[in-house]
């Protein structure tokens, strides 16, 4: 194991819907685990606004640098 | 052998037994003999209150500090690398500048190749210095090194929080704002109560389910949630829940997206999931995701009032409403929370032990201090000075009128820089605490009584949300330039300050004028 890379174990503790993902075989990406916790553009819990708190509740492997 | 005069008899006792030590009836007292001041009766603390002034609910005298729920906190930044010689949520790491610097990290932190890992933070650090230089350029950073930066920085955003603080300290509605988490903390106490959890409980639940909520919002989803938890253990599906609960799951594409929610729903063989169905009761079912759907589920299928009051910080209600086109005021709804976070609070509520509590709060920063700061408001006066950083408290700090998606914003908060993984410290938000850290002394030596760091962000707080309502945040979505003149205004400002054309002094006043004041939080009843 590379220690320098995301311990997503720790991550996935910290955030059921990695946790769902990683459950479910999820492929762990940015675009999935948006997809997996808000749904598609345009359903009822995407958010209309992609903000700095929409960013920050994201894991950080998948925030945008 | 020479006897010990203070332990030798001293003579015949007044109760006739042959000697002891005790001084006989009528023994003078010596000259300038210390005496000791009569020590004052037992005070009743339920009767004399040690403080005379008036006792406000969720308010505490300003020089009193309460090391309540100091034993609770959580970190207030996680590292998650792999190679942590530590368990971070055991660790009391806080969120400030030395978490960003090089030589605060030590290589007893990791278990193996610490150079690397002291050099990503080191590159952690430069990025941040250079970003900045680049993207504040009203902060005057000319020539300085990347310590010299961030000190910089800090010093800008304390220069503002300060000039605010003291413009707005002896407003009426002050008094009340500076107190705002002890009335927070009143309200968790509340929610424990009447739910039967321990405050810490209640209080992470809050915390957990506060992303993109306002507060009012937020505290109405942690009753439903905490309603559903203590009071529906027995409900069972009903088939409107079955039918919404599908709802949420055909809101993800097909594919391994929405097998991640449908497990929940459907059921795991292998993870030890059952699937929810018309027989199953809360109680029963296994993973905190299937409680959230259950409880989302059920408030907006079945629950009688899904309207949500406007709380004062001394825990005033009012309904809260909405004007329509057409002129008619009809009452908000609570939107729900992602399922996820509904999960989080669960898992809090499930278990009343604080590692799990640190691990359902997850690792943003603000989520964290905004939990501690419930939990125990004055933890500054002990050492813990907790900070709750969010869009608005850098408004403050920056004086610029910014939206939640603005760069800047962004940057400050959340994902620019890089090193999470071995200090668990994100973007500038430990620039833009300490900055809060800092004003709070700066303020308690101005006005001569202890001021504590949440106070400042809670009494600015309010003030700049008058000072920079929504509409005037507005952007060229090309250029990033504002569209509205008090956003203009603080613009030219902040190079006029930056480029010795306008006196710092000044330049809030004029800002305020050009805002057309500040006014009142919507709670304050003047």
């Amino acid at each position: 194991m590379d220690e320098h890379q995301p311990n997503w174990k720790a991550l996935a503790e910290m955030d059921p819907t990695l946790e769902a993902m990683l459950m479910a075989g999820t492929p762990l990406t940015r675009e999935d685990y948006i997809g997996t916790k808000y749904g598609e553009p345009g359903t009822e819990d995407y958010p209309a606004e992609w903000t700095r708190e929409h960013e920050e509740a994201l894991p950080y492997p998948f925030q945008k640098a | 052998m020479a006897s010990n005069p203070l332990t030798a008899p001293s003579g015949p006792s007044p109760w006739g037994s042959p000697g002891g030590n005790v001084v006989p009836r009528g023994t003078p007292v010596m000259r300038n003999a210390l005496r000791l001041p009569q020590s004052e009766p037992a005070r009743n603390p339920m009767l004399n209150p040690v403080v005379a002034a008036p006792i406000m609910p969720g308010v505490q005298p300003a020089r009193s500090f309460s090391p309540e729920g100091l034993e609770d906190r959580v970190p207030t930044r996680v590292p998650t690398s792999a190679a942590l010689t530590y368990d971070p949520h055991e660790a009391m790491s806080e969120v400030g500048r030395h978490a960003m610097l090089p030589e605060h990290f030590g290589p007893h932190r990791v278990k193996s190749g610490y150079d690397k890992a002291r050099q990503n933070v080191a590159d952690a650090l430069s990025k941040n210095a250079q970003m900045i230089r680049d993207d504040y350029p009203w902060v005057n950073t000319h020539g300085l090194s990347d310590h010299g930066v961030l000190e910089r920085f800090i010093e800008h955003n304390h220069d503002n929080i300060v000039g605010l603080y003291n413009r707005v300290k002896d407003e009426p509605w002050a008094a009340k704002a500076a107190h705002w988490y002890w009335g927070a903390n009143r309200m968790a106490g509340e929610l424990a109560q009447r739910f039967g959890t321990t405050k810490r409980q209640a209080a992470g639940v809050i915390a957990s389910l506060s992303p993109q909520k306002d507060w009012d919002e937020n505290l109405s989803l942690a009753e439903r949630v905490m309603d559903t938890h203590r009071n529906r253990q027995d409900h069972a599906v009903t088939p409107e829940m079955l039918g919404r609960m599908q709802e949420y799951v055909d809101a993800r594409k097909e594919g391994p997206r929405r097998d991640a929610l449908a497990q929940f729903l459907h059921g795991n063989a292998a993870a030890g999931i059952a699937p929810i169905t018309k027989e199953s009761r809360y109680r029963n079912l296994a993973h905190p995701m299937q409680k959230a759907l259950f409880a989302r589920a059920w408030d907006e299928m079945h629950a009688p009032d899904r309207g949500f009051d406007i709380v004062s910080p001394t825990g005033e209600r009012e309904r809260a409403t909405q004007q329509l086109k057409s002129g008619d005021v009809t009452e908000r709804t609570a939107a729900w929370q992602s399922v996820d976070n509904v999960a989080k609070a669960i898992r809090i509520l499930e278990r009343d032990h604080k590692p799990t509590l640190s691990r359902a709060l997850g690792l943003a920063h603000k989520v964290r201090n905004f939990y501690n700061n419930i939990v125990s408001p004055d933890a500054a006066a002990y050492g813990r000075p907790d900070i709750t950083v969010d869009t608005h408290a850098i408004n403050v700090g920056l004086l610029h009128p910014m939206g939640g998606s603005h760069k800047l914003v962004t940057q400050g908060l959340g994902q620019a820089g890089a090193a999470p993984a071995f200090t668990g410290s994100h973007g500038l938000y430990p620039l833009h605490a300490d900055a809060y850290r800092r004003a709070a002394a700066t303020l308690s030596r101005q006005l001569g009584r202890r001021i504590l760091p949440r106070e400042v962000q809670s009494v600015t707080w309010e003030a700049i949300r008058s000072l920079f309502p929504e509409e005037v945040k507005d952007i060229d979505p090309k250029s990033g330039a504002y569209q509205h003149p008090v956003g203009q205004t603080s613009n030219a400002l902040a190079y006029g300050v930056r480029h010795g054309f306008v006196h710092p002094s000044n330049a809030l006043g004029m800002l305020i004028n050009t805002a057309g004041g500040i006014r009142p939080p919507r709670w304050h009843k003047g």
